[in-house]
């Protein structure tokens, strides 16, 4: 087997360490970074999403698998900046103002990461003028917004209408996700995706930044 | 038939000759504070304020037949979770919140296996507190006027024929573990250091049921809730759930059981991928109390005629639904439940702070009406 497939398995296994082993190897066969990471890491992480969608593994995979990117990729930063590599699309992400739950976000923001996609994380309580500005100042074109209770959520709503207050509405797409949240509220303030989980939105955020 | 009755029947999957003899729920712990018109902070830090606003509650809802057991602020202090109030760290009408974040390093699990679970527990108690405590024993202090408290609740209650529903409440530690670590680092050590976790969980099995049933001693309510939030399928694999979680809250909820105390397992998320594991406990020994997120009607299939469940009007609806569709979710429920009984109807987990005060009603008279 060749070392991309290699970290990709051991990817999928949350081997962190081999991982990191193997992105040093292929750098040393002189493969490119930006082959490392699209044909070595990326495939592997997409196949952890995928079991993920299908409820074949769970999230304590995989955070590991995440964690085993992550070491990866860190390897690989400084020379993909070097090279000058541009990643899948940029997107904000934060839980929305009133609301401290991060779990899910936390979930969203890896999977994300690991289409390769450069996400901006806002953290929690996030005003909705602040996840405008950020997506103005970082040329994001997703903004995600997360929320856990349903006292906040309708601060999502309002993430929509500052968006429309800027002048970017129809330069970002707007993503919403959070346990009590429906494709019928989504559709009810005017967002433009939901995704039930944190896989699901990594494939959908690829399709809306690709678009 | 009066509602200890029904609650015990509830337990002993006796099905209901009518609809009137079907428990109802509505887990009220911050939302009374809003029909009575009091603040998240008036309510969460006054008891007395709680029972005026339950009362209020009750006579525009009508009577529950199971109520929280313990006041908003010892919820808080119960569930061991730094907790950011309304009115300090929040807003004075906002809902408490828990602010997760990594109280435990690796080497605590040593400590845990060496010198006992509670005393590291309590010790983690005092640090979150506010202020914290810094004289340890000071902790007890708290223990105390939280089973004060919950006696107040109870003589309350029970004056108004509404039954508690449990007489304490605990984490289990897997879940307490899980919180205190916090979740990413947590779920690192399952695969980094998992016999040391095993064997910090196996150390605090028996002294968090001896704690329960230390506790219950007193109580005429010989039911406790356990808090098994990160046991769900939304948090653990089935897989980590049989290896980590499952042979320490079986055997708290057999010892439970043999000591005549009823379990109530506050199963928040999915645990549809658990449940079967859930037949090995005693017949009517355990309530298992569903959020909305397990599919409500996979899991009767599972449990019925074996587990009572609790569930599950989804707070979505109950804070922007109407009556109408309220009133459709739990007659599904209810015909669901009427042959094999086994079913306390209630809210998916807390009745939202925004919840519409014509859709609770729609719920209680669902099973009064």
């Amino acid at each position: 087997m060749s070392t991309l497939t290699d970290m990709g398995e051991a990817l999928e296994h949350g081997k962190r360490k081999q991982v990191v082993q193997l992105v040093q190897q292929a750098l040393d066969e002189g493969l490119a970074p930006q082959q490392i990471l699209t044909e070595g890491l990326l495939p592997g992480m997409d196949r952890v999403g995928l079991k993920f969608r299908n409820n074949e593994i769970f999230v304590p995979e995989v955070l590991v698998a995440a964690r085993a990117m992550s070491a990866g990729t860190e390897v690989l930063k400084p020379l993909l900046a070097e090279a000058g590599s541009t990643s899948a699309g940029k997107a904000v992400l934060g839980t929305v103002k009133g609301d401290l739950h991060d779990i899910g976000k936390n979930l969203v923001k890896m999977m994300l990461e690991g289409k390769g996609i450069e996400v901006v994380d806002l953290g929690v309580d996030v005003a909705p003028e602040t996840f405008v500005q950020a997506a103005i100042d970082n040329d994001a074109k997703l903004i995600c917004c997360s929320a856990l209770l349903t006292t906040t959520m309708p601060v999502i709503g309002d993430v929509v209408k500052a968006a429309e207050a800027a002048g970017i509405r129809n330069k970002v797409k707007i993503m919403v996700g959070g346990a009590p949240l429906t494709q019928e509220f989504c559709d009810s303030i005017g967002a433009d995706c939901y995704t039930p989980d944190a896989a699901s939105a990594a494939i959908r955020a690829v399709e809306l930044l690709s678009a | 038939m009066n509602s200890f009755e029904k609650i015990q029947r509830c337990f002993d999957l006796v099905p209901p000759a009518d609809r009137k003899d079907i428990p109802v729920y509505p887990m009220m712990l911050l939302y009374p504070g809003r029909v009575a018109g009091f603040t998240q902070k008036e309510i969460t830090s006054d008891m007395d304020k709680w029972l005026q606003a339950l009362d209020v509650t009750f006579q525009k809802i009508g009577t529950p037949d199971l109520c929280q057991g313990n006041p908003p602020g010892d919820v808080m202090f119960l569930q061991g979770i730094e907790a950011l109030r309304p009115g300090y760290e929040l807003d004075e009408d906002a809902s408490y919140q828990f602010k997760e974040t990594c109280h435990m390093q690796p080497e605590d699990y040593q400590d845990i296996i060496d010198n006992g679970y509670l005393q590291w527990y309590n010790r983690y108690l005092c640090t979150i507190q506010h202020p914290p405590i810094t004289n340890i024993p000071d902790i007890g202090k708290l223990w105390m006027q939280v089973g004060m408290n919950a006696g107040k609740v109870g003589a309350f209650l029970a004056q108004r024929g509404v039954s508690p529903i449990h007489g304490t409440a605990s984490g289990t530690p897997f879940d307490t573990l899980s919180m205190v670590r916090s979740f990413g680092e947590f779920v690192y050590d399952l695969y980094d250091e998992p016999d040391l976790v095993k064997a910090a969980i196996d150390k605090g099995t028996p002294e968090v049921l001896g704690q329960i049933l230390g506790t219950l001693e007193h109580s005429p309510l010989k039911r406790a809730s356990l808090y098994a939030m990160r046991s769900d399928a939304n948090s653990i694999s089935p897989a980590i759930f049989e290896e980590f979680s499952w042979p320490s809250l079986k055997a708290i909820i057999l010892g439970l059981h043999e000591a005549g105390v009823q379990a109530v397992l506050h199963a928040d998320g999915n645990w549809l991928p658990m449940l079967p594991k859930l037949l090995e406990l005693p017949k009517g020994s355990t309530l298992v109390e569903l959020d909305g997120v397990t599919d409500i009607h996979a899991a009767y299939d599972i449990l019925k005629g074996w587990l009572p469940i609790r569930g599950d009007v989804p707070a979505t609806m109950l804070a922007f639904g109407t009556p109408e569709q309220v009133s459709a979710y739990c007659e599904d429920l209810i015909q669901m439940s009427m042959a094999k009984g086994g079913l306390v109807l209630g809210s998916g987990c807390e009745v939202p702070l925004n919840c519409k005060l014509e859709n609770l009603k729609a719920m209680m008279d669902s099973v009064r009406a």
